[in-house]
């Protein structure tokens, strides 16, 4: 496509915002705030108009871009979606509106609008770069404007949960970025050709790297994602940052920082390593089950709100990457939908829960009693995305854990088996955390607070929407994703003796981005 | 021949030029000496000092322009490099871009010299004839054919140095930097010295390298003289010299204590120009006087090179002097160029003038706005800094984008050097240097997130407001600061003609 850089003018417009708003003076901060506004709105609009001008039937990197950066080390701006990032690119340009949104009220706007902008270009240009050095330097970059949202507007120990984040991430990306320098010198080594490009990378790597290579190499990817996912035992900042972020960091935290990580898993993991992830699949599967009980078992024993939302997100994260191993398109198309399911429903409770805090200052269970009687559409709404979450049928979350659930039934019973009971305890952990809040007669304070005004309702309601609209009809993803979700099974087929299983087969797109050469 | 020799331009070609050959070194020392004799002759203080620090800057300019209007002349395709005066001096690109770094140095830190400079009883003249005097010796450095002319290039950069770190009188720490600086300074000079004579003694020459006749590097590549025990010792003898000037661990004791102690500016011209002195040096001995015995210095630029990261990233935090933060920083940003230096390929020799080039700028910003926030009383202790982004949102503002930089974030110039480094070493396979180096940054970007959190998070502390300089001082030292900050920004988002330029200072001939 030679017309609009539609994918650059995503990543450039919150970035100029961002500069535009940090050159209004200090005593406007509404003007930052409308600025904010208008410019994430804007994206928001690019994004749905990259939804529609999305081509369903090709597996092919849309909207390419692909220009000159720096030729002294073969890096260039290459950019471009398939149905996997597209979704992931919508997300964000629906959850940094409704951020903002929701932010309307805390102190230092102009700061706090400049650093999300910056966030939401930087989170974009993850999603979209498919040159290695562009998508290291967005996934790093992420780290600064998250940092300084954790830090500065932030709760309680808000300073020790945005370092942690900061060091953490900082060190598992040492090994990425290692690692993508030895894959990517190792292939001019063989090739004599230097360059990031994702594509000649992905067809040569399976039958250029050697085992021992090719192995290295995916754990030094692996650990990069894993911290951000995150997988348990890498797990121990997601609780803190969560907790201590301010209601839009969470959102944007939860909605779409930890799908960086899955996403990662899916397109460069199983892009380069697609042999190494096969056989390894089952190292994933088990830490991804564990993270699943481990996340619902910890949920349930929380006191805090907030840390209760944060340990789920452990555990839906734990059937995205569930899906995502299980190599098989049902088991994609169920990770991809669950990376955008979760991102709905968790960012509605995030949002709820800072709802509750505002009124209130305090995220403990305990401190509240018979909230829906008080405010019965607070508490209505917090139903529903309780549902929402824990993935009743009819919200999004059903659609996309059921379909990772069957992916993983169909090639690894047991691990969809122990899995399913993590659906279980998602219902005990909310409903539970629900009953001793929600229902029975309110206390002084609860009887006293207002009831979730328009603002905060138009934050929310959209999120809630979408959720059921999805669950009940979700095709539009579903259609988007499949094309895309074959072309990576194809290509683990291609570079291995495992194939799909009868029961998922899907007819291969004919035009695949990946198309190996070299097969073992 | 061994591949590696060629990679500086060490093969001369060109035609003897004495005169642009020493023009560079013969202008600093005309300024230098100039304003000496001037404020002789001249005795008013109100005269003498801005005319001092303008014939400073402009001799840092015509310097700079002597040496690039040499840039193309020994092109390879055009005359190529020359040696003069004996073959102890040689013009080539390596030594050009690494000199014009020295000067741009010195145009940065004597503009953001004249805040400290305008202090009562700080005799300006004499600093900026100090520091143009130990310009010179480091811009001979830079082109230095013969080990004698490198040491004399070592002292003649080092004794102006030692003077400038004892330079804030009023200060106990400042002399104490000074006397500790020419003590274990004058040690390494010695020790070097002894290595240069063993090299003698086994080699018969002190010529690192020439055309015709005896030379170092002809010495060792030739069948007689492969690398006997003395050889080996005078090399380390040699190197422990330089890893003494370019704060290298384990031989960094000094620089904590003399980055604090010395005025702000001495620092930054010493973390800036002296390092690129001392690397031009090194590499050149390492690259093209040794450069048949690498597998014999290889593995201890690596031991350096992660002691360095180590002891910079480690130590540091427990630091709460800001200055001493950033000496750590230094030693831990001297492993990083290590790490480049021990990939003995052209890569790394591009790297390591990369991330000088850089860390020059970057450092220079750096301590331009401390030197800011420090204000007269010079106050450095993080407690300083706390809640300073609500009393000073442009000075916390630029000082966290360089401390974010030298984290190594993306779309900074701090990326762009560990970028090109990390690609050296991985490319020459050195993949457990690689991935530490990456760790020592995630522990380095705690400390500098630890400063970022004192002026961002932390409490206004009322009674630590920073005192405002005079305004045509914060002006000038403010020019530094934004063009440093746009040279970051920019190198961090076009890197591409730093590359190509280091390129061709390290290509090699024909």
């Amino acid at each position: 496509m030679g017309g609009f850089p539609i994918l650059t003018a995503l990543i450039l417009t919150p970035a100029a915002g961002a500069l535009i708003a940090l050159l209004m003076p200090n005593r406007r901060p509404d003007v930052a705030k409308a600025i904010g506004y208008a410019v994430s709105a804007a994206v928001l609009g690019m994004s749905l108009a990259l939804l529609w001008q999305f081509n369903a039937h090709s597996a092919a990197f849309q909207f390419s871009e692909n220009a000159r950066w720096i030729p002294a080390l073969g890096i260039r701006w290459h950019l471009g979606v398939d149905g996997i990032s597209l979704f992931m690119v919508v997300l964000t340009g629906l959850l940094f509106p409704i951020g903002l949104l929701a932010s309307a009220k805390v102190e230092r706007q102009k700061a706090f609008t400049v650093w999300m902008l910056l966030l939401e270009a930087a989170v974009i240009g993850v999603f979209v770069g498919l040159d290695l050095i562009v998508f290291f330097v967005f996934f790093e970059i992420v780290l600064v404007p998250m940092y300084f949202i954790i830090g500065q507007w932030g709760h309680g120990r808000r300073v020790y949960a945005a370092t942690k984040f900061f060091i953490f991430t900082m060190a598992g990306s040492a090994f990425l970025f290692v690692g993508i320098l030895a894959l990517a010198f190792m292939h001019q080594a063989d090739t004599g050709r230097l360059t990031f490009n994702f594509v000649t990378l992905a067809n040569w790597a399976p039958g250029g790297l050697s085992a021992t290579a090719a192995t290295l190499l995916f754990f030094a990817f692996g650990i990069a994602f894993a911290v951000k996912v995150p997988l348990v035992p890498f797990h121990t900042w997601l609780p803190d940052a969560h907790t201590e972020a301010p209601t839009a960091g969470s959102v944007i935290l939860a909605g779409v920082l930890l799908k960086m990580g899955t996403y990662g898993f899916l397109r460069f993991s199983v892009g380069f390593f697609p042999k190494v992830s096969y056989e390894l699949s089952w190292v994933f599967l088990t830490l991804a089950t564990i993270g699943i009980i481990y996340g619902a078992v910890v949920a349930t024993m929380q006191p805090d709100l907030k840390r209760l939302i944060a340990y789920s997100s452990i555990a839906h994260l734990g059937f995205v990457i569930l899906g995502i191993f299980a190599l098989n398109v049902i088991g994609i198309e169920g990770a991809v939908f669950t990376m955008v399911s979760h991102g709905l429903t968790t960012g509605a409770l995030f949002l709820l829960v800072g709802v509750l805090y505002d009124r209130r200052h305090t995220r403990l269970i305990s401190a509240y009693r018979g909230i829906w009687k008080a405010t019965p559409i607070l508490g209505g709404m917090f139903v529903i995305a309780m549902f929402a979450s824990i993935g009743l049928p009819g919200f999004s979350g059903f659609v996309g854990e059921f379909l990772a659930l069957l992916g993983t039934f169909l090639v690894h019973r047991p691990y969809a088996i122990v899995a399913a009971i993590g659906v279980i305890l998602a219902a005990l952990y909310l409903l539970w955390a629900f009953q001793r809040a929600f229902t029975g007669v309110p206390d002084e304070e609860t009887a006293k607070m207002p009831e979730i005004n328009g603002r905060e309702l138009a934050c929310v309601v959209p999120l809630l929407v979408l959720s059921f609209v999805f669950g009940v009809y979700p095709k539009p993803i579903l259609d988007r994703v499949q094309p895309a979700a074959a072309c990576v099974v194809r290509h683990v087929e291609d570079t291995t003796n495992y194939t799909e299983p009868k029961g998922s087969a899907v007819k291969t797109p004919k035009d695949c981005p990946l198309k190996v050469e070299v097969t073992r | 021949m061994n591949p590696v020799l060629t990679v500086i331009d060490a093969i001369p070609t060109g035609s003897l030029h004495y005169f642009p050959a020493v023009l560079p070194v013969a202008i600093l020392v005309l300024v230098g000496v100039g304003i000496v004799l001037l404020k002789a002759i001249v005795r008013d203080d109100a005269i003498v000092n801005p005319v001092a620090t303008f014939l400073g800057i402009a001799g840092a300019f015509g310097a700079a322009a002597a040496l690039v209007m040499q840039w193309d002349s020994v092109a390879p395709k055009k005359g190529g490099p020359y040696i003069a005066f004996s073959a102890t001096v040689i013009i080539d690109r390596f030594g050009i871009f690494l000199a014009v770094l020295v000067c741009v140095a010195l145009a940065l830190v004597l503009l953001m010299s004249t805040g400290f400079l305008s202090r009562p009883g700080v005799p300006a003249a004499e600093y900026v004839a100090l520091m143009a005097l130990s310009a010179a010796g480091m811009v001979t450095m830079t082109s230095a054919n013969d080990l004698l002319v490198v040491f004399v290039a070592l002292e003649m950069l080092s004794i102006p140095l030692y003077v400038l770190a004892a330079f804030d009188r009023r200060r106990r720490e400042s002399q104490e930097a000074g006397l500790k600086y020419f003590v274990l300074g004058a040690f390494a000079s010695a020790v070097f010295l002894y290595g240069v004579a063993l090299t003698y003694g086994t080699t018969g020459t002190t010529h690192i390298f020439t055309a015709r006749g005896n030379s170092i590097a002809t010495f060792f590549s030739s069948p007689l003289g492969h690398a006997e025990p003395l050889f080996i010792v005078a090399m380390m003898l040699v190197i422990v010299g330089f890893a003494f000037k370019v704060a290298a661990a384990p031989f960094h004791m000094w620089t904590p204590d003399v980055y604090q102690g010395a005025p702000t500016p001495v620092t930054a011209f010493m973390a800036s120009a002296t390092k690129v002195a001392g690397f031009a040096a090194l590499l050149r001995l390492l690259y093209v006087a040794f450069q048949s015995s690498s597998s014999d210095w290889q593995p201890v630029i690596w031991t350096l090179a992660a002691l360095s990261l180590v002891v910079g990233a480690v130590a540091a935090l427990v630091q709460t002097d800001i200055k001493r933060i950033l000496a750590y920083s230094s030693i831990a940003n001297a492993g990083y160029i290590l790490i480049a230096v021990s990939v003995a390929q052209p890569k790394g020799l591009q790297a390591a003038l990369v991330y000088l080039a850089i860390y020059t700028v970057m450092i220079i910003g750096s301590l331009a706005v401390i030197s800011l926030i420090g204000g007269d009383a010079e106050r450095h202790d993080l407690a300083h800094y706390r809640g300073l982004s609500r009393r000073h949102p442009y000075l916390a503002g630029f000082l966290a984008f360089f401390l974010l930089a030298q984290t190594g974030v993306p779309f900074t110039a701090g990326f762009i050097a560990k970028l090109g480094v990390f690609s050296a070493a991985v490319n020459a396979k050195l993949y457990w240097l690689a991935i530490l180096g990456m760790l020592a940054a995630a522990v380095a970007a705690f400390y500098y997130l630890r400063i970022v959190v004192t002026m961002y998070m932390s409490d206004d502390d009322a009674e630590t407001l920073v005192e405002r300089p005079q305004s045509a001082v914060a002006w000038s030292v403010g020019a530094v600061v934004a063009i440093c900050a746009a040279l970051t920004l920019f190198i961090g988002l076009f890197p591409n003609w730093l590359f190509d330029l280091a390129a061709r200072a390290v290509v090699k001939i024909g």
